[in-house]
């Protein structure tokens, strides 16, 4: 019966150390009765050939020893929605940090000759490999929990009431008012920027007089993005009007408020790459009667690079939100409220 | 059928300890508790049977002792009071649901 001593030190190497001797002894027990049953049964005395066929029957080793084991779980089934929940706001937080720390140190640094979508795509593996060790330590320290305090959860939802419960989604409503705003400023920003470019730029006031005036648009800036800013505002005024005989956003209409949304971040990822907005303009001083030698050099060291970065910086957080916005009116638009609950 | 058996294996699950526990009012070793279970039509394989007898002695459900009389050592275990309160306490239920799903399923 070598056979079964084999098969019981395989079982009880993957037994714990304190259970082990009696879950072995149990088990030797178990062997021996289902032995002399089969070897009743077929009116022969057990031998060798039996025994195998009884160890098959009870499975391999480690299956047996696993069974033993009150829990077989990494993450048990208890703590496992504590566990996901907890991990999509870890997974989030660490994106979310790794995209302002970068924005911050392209801001602080500049993209070291590199395009700003040179820097996002080498930091791709960073993230990654960010999000992974993130992951592998939430699932050690549950996995610890899960080991050490009994019935480990944690409820999110413990005070829940029905007063929590979201607005019913009523039809996205077009608000005039809003259109007409939208209408006016885009108006104003099309005449400054086409008209009067070279009224852009830092007042200084002293008791409410104006001291003195330095235009601050970059010609280069101008040059290369007068004309897309001109396509996107007409398109937006476009959009507006249409919208101001429109008592319900339509589904042809979030679409169209989507297009423009995707518009709006091309323009502020070629900001990033573009040329920089602010700058002395030698064309636009002239037409207020100045030279770049009238310019006080704090405009040039400080003013100007300050006000570029914050805007760098301005650009980064909007394209970030934009496009995280975009994604959640992506995900409304195509699977639109099925049912509009009444109030 | 898949499913069909799945499910079933999971009714079967929830019935599991107490069918067990009813056969424990004497005492019994795993092998001869199996046996039994299997004649009277609800067959428990020893990988499921061997380790829940440890636990239900563990919840403090069963006694155990080894017996050491017969041709070999066996483990018998055996009902105690905690053990047998809960049995009239998980048959009551037991009945209880019994009648709400035969009237549910005619």
């Amino acid at each position: 019966m070598k056979l079964i001593d084999r098969y019981i030190n395989a079982v009880g190497k993957h037994l714990p150390r304190s259970k082990r001797e009696d879950i072995q002894k149990e088990i030797r027990s178990l062997i021996e009765d289902m032995l002399e049953d089969r070897s009743q049964q077929a009116g022969t005395a057990p031998d060798e050939k039996l025994v195998a066929e009884v160890l098959q029957e009870m499975g391999a080793p480690s299956k047996v020893a696993a069974s033993y084991h009150a829990n077989p779980y990494l993450i048990g089934p208890k703590s496992y929605p504590s566990f996901m929940t907890i991990l999509k706001i870890v997974l989030v937080v660490v994106t979310a940090a790794f995209l302002f720390g970068m924005g911050m140190s392209l801001v602080l640094e500049g993209s070291n000759g590199g395009s700003v979508l040179e820097g996002l795509v080498a930091s791709i593996p960073d993230l990654f490999s960010g999000l992974v060790q993130a992951f592998g330590m939430m699932v050690i320290i549950f996995a610890i929990l899960e080991r050490t305090v009994p019935d480990f959860k944690v409820d999110f939802d413990e005070d829940w009431t029905p007063d929590d419960l979201p607005e019913a989604e009523e039809p996205v409503q077009v608000k005039p008012l809003e259109n007409i705003f939208e209408i006016v400023f885009t108006i104003a920003a099309l005449v400054m920027f086409n008209v009067y470019p070279h009224w852009i730029g830092a007042f200084t006031f002293n008791d409410g007089n104006l001291t003195s005036f330095v235009p601050l648009l970059s010609a280069e800036f101008l040059t290369t993005f007068l004309v897309i800013l001109n396509v996107r505002w007409a398109l937006g005024l476009g959009f507006s009007f249409t919208m101001l005989w429109q008592p319900h956003l339509e589904q042809y209409g979030k679409w169209a408020r989507l297009a423009l949304k995707v518009f709006d971040l091309g323009i502020l990822w070629a900001f990033l790459n573009g040329p920089q907005m602010l700058g002395l303009n030698p064309a636009f001083l002239a037409r207020h009667g100045m030279t770049l030698d009238d310019v006080p050099g704090i405009y040039t060291d400080m003013i100007i690079p300050i006000a570029n970065n914050g805007l760098k910086l301005a650009f980064i957080v909007a394209l970030i939100v934009g496009v995280i916005d975009l994604i959640s009116k992506l995900v409304k638009t195509v699977r639109p409220q099925m049912v509009v609950l009444e109030k | 059928m898949e499913m069909i058996e799945s499910l079933t294996l999971e009714l079967r699950r929830g019935a599991i300890v107490l069918a067990v526990l009813s056969q424990l009012h004497e005492e019994q070793y795993g092998y001869s508790l199996m046996k039994r279970l299997e004649e009277g039509g609800f067959p428990v394989d020893q990988g499921t049977l061997y380790p829940l007898l440890r636990r239900l002695e563990e919840n403090g459900l069963l006694d155990s002792e080894w017996n050491v009389e017969g041709s070999r050592p066996r483990r018998y275990y055996q009902l105690n009071q905690t053990g047998q309160d809960l049995l009239d306490a998980l048959q009551g239920e037991w009945e209880a649901l019994n009648e709400v799903m035969e009237k549910l399923l005619s």
